[in-house]
């Protein structure tokens, strides 16, 4: 199917600004309070306790920067193909999470712990589901090859 | 496969948050570059899985009748959040040193309950076998699914003043 050069731009605005939108308040609430979100990495169990601090430090900023990253052209595919590893990496986390029937709170968004969803089927579906716009993002930029 | 530039572009974006973590990591205080972690003092507990459950629901019926005493172990920010009413806050990771300067604030007698965050969370049976192994508590349960049932439960949270 082809897309008209008009709805290509469109899906690509609204789906980078969607995108963003997520990643942005996701980033935000885990910068402000690295040490919650440093608790919940180590709540998964699944990385090496020392690296909690760390990785509490870099994953919200490197939400953050690929989220901003998205509206520089020059830097668009490079910011989906983080945003998409992320989101990659988070399915398989709560994923993880499912099949070992542990009982934790998402960490997502950061926030105190009454605020803050614990992990669901439903939190899994909706990282899946993100991966759709993520897709869509680089749609005006990636235009489609001509048959012959 | 993606192409060269796409992924020089993402390596770029991936060293500068790296070099701003580092950054965070090194000048922002509370943060560290090897975490002590509460999950390492989990291995204790782990080894002494002997410390009964409480359900939420029943936690509350002990609080009704005034026969219990409950500890967060949480770290003091989260038990300022959001706290169990009548909660004292003993954070599991200071707890050791911190029943060294102090004696415990509640009847060693009564039925003492741990938590914290969820029901993963092995802090709450670590700080409980301490208590109970250390400090004398004579009986020791650990809340099931910690702070976090019991919120989802809609059960009365109360936060410390500002």
């Amino acid at each position: 199917m082809t897309l008209s050069p008009k709805l290509r731009v469109a899906l690509g605005w609204g789906s980078r600004l969607l995108v963003a939108g997520v990643f942005l308040v996701a980033a935000i609430p885990k910068l402000q309070d690295p040490l919650t979100f440093a608790e919940d990495i180590q709540n998964y169990d699944a990385f090496p306790d020392f690296s909690a601090h760390f990785l509490a430090a870099m994953v919200p900023i490197l939400e953050l920067l690929a989220a901003l990253a998205l509206f520089i052209p020059r830097f668009r595919d490079g910011a989906v193909a983080i945003i998409a590893a992320l989101d990659f990496a988070f399915i398989a986390l709560i994923a993880s999470v499912l099949v070992r029937g542990i009982d934790i709170r998402c960490g997502c968004f950061g926030g105190a712990a009454e605020t803050e969803e614990a992990i669901s089927w439903w939190t899994l579906a909706r990282d899946v589901a993100l991966l759709a716009p993520i897709a869509l993002c680089r749609l005006d930029t990636a235009a489609p090859r001509r048959a012959g | 496969m993606l192409a060269r530039s796409t992924m020089i572009n993402a390596t770029m974006i991936v060293a500068a948050s790296f070099g701003l973590a580092a950054a965070r990591v090194q000048f922002e205080d509370g943060l560290m570059w090897f975490a002590p972690p509460v999950a390492s003092s989990c291995a204790l507990a782990e080894n002494n899985p002997d410390l009964a459950r409480v359900s939420a629901r029943d936690l509350r019926d002990l609080l009704d009748n005034n026969s219990v005493a409950l500890v967060d172990a949480r770290a003091p920010d989260k038990y300022d959040e959001g706290h169990i009413p009548f909660a004292i806050n003993l954070p599991a990771d200071t707890a050791a040193e911190t029943l060294q300067v102090q004696s415990l604030p509640i009847d060693k007698e009564q039925l003492v309950v741990t938590y914290c965050d969820g029901g993963s969370c092995a802090v709450s049976e670590y700080l409980g076998t301490m208590l109970r192994d250390e400090a004398g508590c004579r009986e020791v349960h650990v809340l099931e699914g910690g702070f976090l049932a019991w919120s989802e439960a809609n059960f009365p949270v109360e936060a410390t003043p500002p």
